[in-house]
């Protein structure tokens, strides 16, 4: 048979397009299991004996690529994030792999994209603002990648969100300085948040608001540390000096309430006036150890929440539920930790060195 | 050679008070903040609130003079903040690693030479822009150290005992800190009016000609970025131990870089070079002290803040640029 240029051509065409329409839907059907009871979803079949079990999650899973972008990789936050999901992933088989961007969004966004690009398997990205990564998020749902949001969450809804309810750990905290508040007779307290118009700021600001006008307390300042513990210090030091009888500061981050809990001390307030913070670094803990700041909460961020993304992640690459679709947000339980509790192995978290 | 005046100055010494070193004006400014804040905000004008307003300014006045040195020889230093950060985090990293205080704290001082020498060498002799090059070592500076050796955050420890108490003392009721800027101002303002001085805003009003006259100005221009590190190392020292903790996020991401340009910038030191004084610095950064104080009282949120702050700012410029038009020398490239 005699094939001219144009057949060839038209051939050539043809082969790249099955292979780009290939590309495209791999990411889409994710899982190739397709045991379980919705047609064209993953998932085991109703019964089947251990070995099976084993067998078919393996073949779900081994060689399916994860990436996670941070924002930074020297923060022991984000340290046990990527240490958890690497333990969690790789012991099913997973490749799995974490890079930082120093909190530079345009550096993360061209690591997404890189990622996106390479066809993996699914995301994890740890996100800056509820807007920033919001395109990024939708695009690679659209090339059929699971996308997991850590921490805070985006505008647009990820496979999976797993991090704090923000405001609900406000008011979990809020409540605490309420009760100590008014086991000392007083009233008064101040809230320290970060930027002051960022999402984490403002949930927070608005849930320790909420249980402090519950409560009848006298909120004397709300002013904004930038997540900058010399900051943060220097605002609490003129709210001291302004209000003698300030029974509490509450803040959003444990890394900036440091510098107001030094303050305290070095005014030699501690006891009378109490430092609440979110978040429970070993700093933090070291802190509460010596009495210059009075509470923190957990919520799980050095340990359960790598755990948690990891165990999401294997569920969602398993289930066969196209990218984009089950947009859940899960919650991490919240544990106030104070001089009673913060020796428990399970709170306080350090760096992985 | 211009010492707080300007090259063209005598030809308008009219009514025009143009003559004026800006820090007066900036000085003035302050005096009209501070009164008005006296008369209308109750627990104001207390010792206590007076002293917290000079503490709060010290870190950033601290390296407003270093980074001014740099700049009145015509230079610029935007590794100043993440010197400070880097020494100071380092030094607290050691001791955290089992060394003793005083060693870390030499290797700090050590690392913040090497750095003003790097700066300066590439800047002298290599004869890259300073822009470029403090950009460049910002990254590098803080990337290197970030990779190898610091933690984002991390508690000054119980063992640094000097860290851990210099932030927080204070002589004859006014705070360490305090006393600490005062000293620094006072020698930078004295070496400045020394032939050192005059050298450096020499080759700031015109290197060649600095040159020519026999000056040696690659060595004295690697002196002020050295001389910009040593000060961001002492005035980092100090806001660990006023914190209790350092924190590379707040370096990395903070606005400290923006606001030690303005406090030059307002305190009327050219970025052009050959002109400013320490004093200028001085009132500036005690002035966004103020301001920081003032909004904290009246509870200002970010928004207002960010908006006051840009006013009293313009307020400075403006003043400026009507008392001390602009002539021949502050039209060169690189003046705001």
């Amino acid at each position: 048979m005699r094939i001219n240029g144009s057949t060839v051509r038209l051939a050539a065409a043809v082969a790249v397009g099955a292979l780009a329409l290939g590309a495209c839907t791999s990411g889409a059907s994710p899982s190739q299991s397709g045991n379980g009871d919705i047609e064209g979803a993953g998932g085991l079949p109703k019964t089947a004996t251990p070995a099976d079990v084993v067998k078919l999650t393996t073949e779900a899973l081994a060689g399916k690529v994860v990436r996670a972008s941070m924002l930074t990789d020297s923060a022991a936050l984000t340290q046990n994030w990527s240490a958890r999901l690497e333990l969690g992933l790789e012991a099913v088989g997973i490749d799995f792999e974490s890079v930082a961007s120093n909190y530079d969004q345009q550096l993360q966004a061209q690591q997404i994209q890189t990622f996106i690009d390479q066809g993996v398997d699914a995301l994890v990205l740890h996100n800056q603002d509820v807007s920033s990564l919001a395109s990024l998020i939708t695009k690679a749902q659209d090339a059929g990648i699971y996308v997991v949001v850590l921490n805070l969450g985006s505008n647009a809804q990820s496979d999976a969100f797993v991090g704090p309810n923000w405001e609900e750990m406000a008011k979990v905290l809020a409540e605490r300085v309420v009760a100590d508040c008014q086991a000392k007779g007083k009233d008064e307290v101040a809230i320290i948040s970060g930027f002051g118009s960022d999402s984490g700021s403002v949930s927070s600001t608005e849930g320790a608001t909420k249980v402090f006008e519950a409560a009848n307390f006298n909120i004397v300042a709300s002013q904004p540390g930038q997540y900058d513990p010399s900051k943060a210090g220097e605002i609490a030091r003129t709210i001291l000096q302004q209000n003698p009888n300030l029974c509490a500061f509450q803040g959003n981050w444990d890394g900036m309430m440091l510098g107001v809990s030094k303050v305290v001390s070095d005014q030699g307030l501690s006891g009378q006036v109490g430092v609440y913070t979110t978040d429970d670094s070993q700093p933090a803990c070291d802190a509460i150890g010596e009495g210059s700041m009075t509470a923190a909460v957990d919520y799980g961020a050095g340990t359960n929440m790598g755990d948690t993304a990891a165990a999401v992640i294997k569920y969602l690459l398993q289930s066969g539920i196209p990218a984009g679709t089950a947009r859940t947000a899960i919650f991490m339980p919240n544990t106030i930790v104070d001089q009673s509790n913060y020796t428990d192995a399970r709170l306080c978290y350090g760096p992985i060195h | 050679m211009t010492n707080g005046t300007s090259v063209g100055e005598p030809k308008r010494r009219t009514l025009r008070p143009a003559h004026l070193d800006q820090g007066l004006i900036v000085a003035a400014l302050l005096v009209v903040v501070l009164l008005v804040a006296t008369v209308f905000l109750s627990e104001f004008a207390t010792t206590k609130n007076l002293l917290n307003v000079a503490r709060s300014a010290s870190t950033l006045g601290i390296l407003g003079i270093g980074m001014a040195i740099v700049v009145i020889a015509r230079g610029l230093d935007l590794s100043v903040v993440v010197v400070m950060g880097v020494t100071s985090a380092f030094a607290v990293e050691y001791v955290l690693r089992g060394g003793s205080e005083t060693t870390a704290l030499m290797w700090a001082g050590g690392l913040a030479l090497l750095f003003g020498l790097i700066n300066g060498m590439l800047v002298a002799y290599v004869e890259i822009p300073a822009l470029f090059v403090t950009l460049a070592t910002t990254l590098l500076f803080q990337g290197i150290f970030r990779l190898a050796y610091l933690q984002e955050l991390a508690s000054v420890p119980a063992q640094a005992t000097f860290m851990r108490q210099l932030g927080g003392g204070e002589v004859l009721g006014v705070p360490n800190p305090v006393w600490i800027f005062a000293l620094i101002a006072v020698a930078a303002g004295w070496l400045l009016t020394r032939n050192l001085g005059r050298y450096l805003y020499a080759i700031g009003d015109n290197p060649e000609a600095a040159r020519l006259s026999g000056l040696p100005v690659r060595p004295l221009t690697v002196f002020t970025y050295v001389a910009s590190a040593v000060l961001a190392f002492g005035g980092g020292v100090m806001l660990v131990s006023v914190a209790g903790s350092y924190n590379m996020r707040a370096v990395a991401a903070g606005t400290l870089l923006y606001d030690v340009v303005a406090v030059v910038v307002i305190g009327g030191v050219s970025l052009a070079g050959g002109r400013g004084s320490v004093f200028g610095v001085v009132c500036a950064a005690l002035l966004i002290g103020l301001i920081g104080n003032v909004m904290t009282i009246l509870d200002f949120d970010t928004i207002q803040q960010s908006l006051a702050k840009a006013f009293i700012v313009l307020v400075a410029i403006v003043l400026d640029s009507v008392l001390h038009p602009r002539d021949e020398e502050t039209a060169r490239v690189g003046e705001l």
